[in-house]
C-alpha cells in the first residue's frame, strides 16, 4: 500500500503547536533590514528589507544573478551579511547556528551526496546528525515513511550514484524535511523534476506548510509561486523590486488590451481618450497594445471608439496582468 | 529496531562517529581508496624493513628506520588520503550538504579525518608488533615514541586539510601533495647532515620527528631540545589547522 503523497515523512499533526517568542502565526520567522551581502567588491544583495511571518509560504523570485541564492544563503546562516540586521527564528542565523539549525530544513540549489552510500544509508547518516533523531519516531519509521512518500522505497538499497537527477532531488527533499523543520528553505526544489515528481514534492511541502512549517521558496517556475505562495517578492540586481501577495502585486501591474487595425486607421486618436497605446506598424496593419489599470473602463472606451469610427478590431484581446508580465517588466529594468 | 523516543540531541562525539563510520564504510567500498589507504602503507613498511634492516643496526639505525616507516605510512595513509577524501567530498558537494545540517565545521572535519588517522594508527600497531617479533630494538622511552607518532599522524591530517583547499579533484591530489611529501622526507634526512643549519633543520616537521624518535630510542638525551622538538611538532599540527579552518572551501569553484 502506498502512502498518500500528502502525508509528510514525520507525524506533523502530532507536533506541538508553535509557542514562545517565535512560534505564533502572527509573529515573524524571518526579518531582514538593510541586508547587504558582498563577494569581494561585488555586491550581490543591496540592502533588502524582508519580513516573513510564521507559517507563511513565501516565494523569492528573480532572474539569474538577481541575488536570490545569496539571500537564501544569508537566511540559512551559510553566509554572514556584510551589513544590515537579520533575524531568523529569533536569532542571528550565522552566529547562532547551533540553536537555529535544528529548527531549519534546508534544500540547497545544489548539494551532493557521498556517491558510494545507498539511499537508506544516506538517510540514516543524516538522521544520526540531526535533532530529529531525538524525537518521537524511530529512525526506521522516519526513513520508511519518507522513502514511501517520495516514491524512493524501491531505491532504498541503491547507491546514490545510480539515482537519476529527479530521484536525487527527492532524496534532497527528504533530508531537508526529516527533522520536522519550523522553517523550510527550498532553493529551486523542482528544477529537473518530471511532472509527477513535482506534484509529489508540492503535496509534501503543502502538507508541511499546512501543519505550521514556514516555507521560503526560490523557483524559476512562476506558476508554482502563483499556486502556492501566500506572498512573494521579485528580486532584481540585488534588490527587491516587487513584494506582496499575488493580488497586491498584480493590482499594481497594468492589464493589456491588444488588437490589430488596418494601417490606414488613425490610431493616434486613441491618445485623446486618455489611453497610452503602443503601436507596432507593419505595411498593411498596425498592432496596438494598451496598458490599462482599469480594464473594464478602458475596454469600453476602445470599443466605443471603434464603434463610432466603424473600425474593425482584429485579434482583439483583453488580459489581466500576470506574474509573468510583472516578472518581465522587472527583468527589462535590467536592460534599461 | 532502534528506538529513539525522547532521547537527547546527538552529541558532538556521536556526530563525529557517525561521519567517521560513513567515511570508513566508503573507504572499504572503494578498492582504489582501500589500496591507497591500507595496503600501500603496509607494503611500503614491509619493503623498507626488508631493504633497510641490515644496514641500520643499533638504536640510532632503528630510530631512523622507525621514523622512515612512520613517515611513509602516515604520508600515504593519512596525508594523501585526507587530501584526496576532502577534495572528493567537496567535488561531490557532500561537504556542502553536511554543512547545511546541524553539525559544526569542526565536527565535520574531525568526522572526515578520524578514519584515516585511526586506520594508520591501527596499521602502526600491526607493524610495530611485526618489528618486535623481528627482534628490532625496543625504544627506551616508548611514551615519547607513541606521542611523536600520534603527533605526526595529526600533522598529516591537518596538513591534508590545508592541501585539500588547493586540490580541485582527487586526481589533482597526486600533484598538490608532492611538495609536502618531498619536504617532509627531505627534512627528515636533513638532520643527519652536519651542514651548519642544524637549528633550521630542527624546525622542520621531519626534523622534529627525527629528534623525538632519536630521544625515544635513547640516542639523544631527553633535554630541552626534545621539548623544543615537541613544540615544533605541535606548531606544525596547529598552524595548518588554523590556516585551513580560516580558508577552507566547502564547495567546488
Amino acid at each position: 500500500m502506498t502512502t498518500s503523497p500528502s502525508t509528510p515523512p514525520l507525524s506533523l499533526p502530532d507536533r506541538p503547536a508553535p509557542t514562545g517568542p517565535t512560534g505564533p502565526a502572527d509573529t515573524v520567522a524571518v526579518s531582514a533590514r538593510g541586508l547587504r551581502c558582498s563577494y569581494g567588491s561585488y555586491e550581490a544583495v543591496r540592502g533588502i528589507d524582508l519580513s516573513i511571518r510564521n507559517g507563511e509560504f513565501f516565494a523569492l523570485l528573480g532572474t539569474n544573478g538577481a541575488g536570490k541564492t545569496t539571500t537564501m544563503e544569508a537566511l540559512e546562516g551559510h553566509r554572514a551579511a556584510t551589513s544590515g540586521t537579520l533575524t531568523v527564528l529569533g536569532g542571528n542565523p550565522y552566529r547562532d547556528k547551533a540553536s537555529i539549525r535544528p529548527r531549519l530544513g534546508i534544500m540547497l540549489q545544489e548539494a551532493g551526496f557521498a556517491d558510494d552510500l545507498t539511499v537508506e544509508e544516506t538517510c540514516r547518516l543524516w538522521l544520526r546528525l540531526s535533532t530529529a533523531d531525538a524525537r518521537d519516531r524511530t529512525r526506521e519509521e522516519v526513513i520508511a515513511t519518507g522513502l514511501d512518500v517520495l516514491d524512493l522505497t524501491a531505491k532504498a538499497s541503491t547507491r546514490v550514484k545510480m539515482l537519476s537527477g529527479g530521484q536525487r532531488r527527492r532524496l534532497d527533499l527528504l533530508l531537508a524535511t526529516a527533522n520536522e523543520p519550523d522553517l523550510l528553505f527550498l532553493d529551486e526544489p523542482t528544477t529537473g523534476l518530471d511532472p509527477e515528481s513535482r506534484e509529489r514534492t508540492w503535496e509534501l511541502v503543502r502538507g508541511l506548510n499546512d501543519a505550521g512549517t514556514t516555507v521560503v521558496l526560490t523557483t524559476h517556475y512562476l506558476e508554482e509561486a502563483e499556486s502556492y505562495a501566500d506572498r512573494l517578492a521579485i528580486m532584481h540586481d540585488g534588490e527587491i523590486a516587487v513584494e506582496g501577495t499575488l493580488a497586491e502585486v498584480l493590482r499594481r501591474e497594468p492589464s493589456t488590451i491588444s488588437f490589430e487595425v488596418e494601417a490606414s486607421v488613425d490610431v493616434i486618436r486613441l491618445q485623446g481618450l486618455g489611453l497610452s497605446p503602443d503601436f507596432v506598424p507593419t505595411p498593411s496593419r498596425t498592432e496596438v497594445r494598451i496598458p490599462s489599470l482599469d480594464l473594464q473602463q478602458d475596454l469600453w472606451k476602445v470599443l466605443s471608439w471603434a464603434d463610432a469610427h466603424r473600425v474593425p478590431l482584429d485579434r482583439l484581446s483583453a488580459s489581466e496582468a500576470s506574474l509573468a508580465a510583472v516578472f518581465r517588466r522587472v527583468s527589462v529594468g535590467d536592460a534599461a | 529496531m532502534t528506538t529513539l523516543t525522547r532521547t537527547p540531541p546527538p552529541s558532538a562525539a556521536s556526530r563525529i562517529s557517525a561521519i567517521a563510520l560513513m567515511e570508513l564504510r566508503i573507504i572499504f567500498r572503494n578498492k582504489t581508496v582501500l589500496t591507497g589507504a591500507v595496503l600501500m602503507p603496509i607494503a611500503m613498511a614491509a619493503y623498507l624493513f626488508y631493504v633497510g634492516a641490515d644496514q641500520m643496526a643499533g638504536p640510532s639505525g632503528t630510530a631512523v628506520l622507525a621514523g622512515l616507516t612512520l613517515m611513509i605510512m602516515a604520508l600515504l595513509g593519512v596525508y594523501l588520503t585526507a587530501t584526496t577524501t576532502l577534495a572528493t567530498r567537496r567535488q561531490e558537494l557532500f561537504l556542502k550538504r553536511l554543512r547545511s545540517g546541524e553539525s559544526s565545521d569542526t565536527v565535520i572535519w574531525l568526522g572526515m579525518l578520524t578514519p584515516t588517522v585511526a586506520l594508520v594508527a591501527a596499521q602502526l600497531v600491526v607493524v610495530t608488533g611485526g618489528l618486535g617479533l623481528a627482534g628490532v630494538d625496543v625504544p627506551t622511552r616508548p611514551l615519547l615514541v607513541v606521542g611523536a607518532s600520534l603527533g605526526f599522524l595529526a600533522l598529516c591530517a591537518t596538513t591534508g586539510m590545508l592541501t585539500s583547499i588547493y586540490t580541485p579533484s582527487a586526481a589533482a591530489a597526486q600533484i598538490t601533495t608532492l611538495p609536502f611529501l618531498v619536504a617532509v622526507i627531505g627534512s627528515f634526512f636533513w638532520t643527519a647532515f652536519d651542514d651548519g643549519f642544524e637549528l633550521v633543520s630542527r624546525l622542520t616537521p621531519g626534523g622534529a620527528l627525527q629528534n623525538l624518535l632519536m630521544a625515544g630510542w635513547g640516542v639523544e638525551a631527553a633535554d630541552a631540545s626534545v621539548a623544543g622538538a615537541a613544540v615544533v611538532l605541535l606548531a606544525w599540527i596547529v598552524l595548518p589547522y588554523l590556516v585551513a579552518a580560516r580558508r577552507f572551501r566547502w564547495e567546488k569553484r
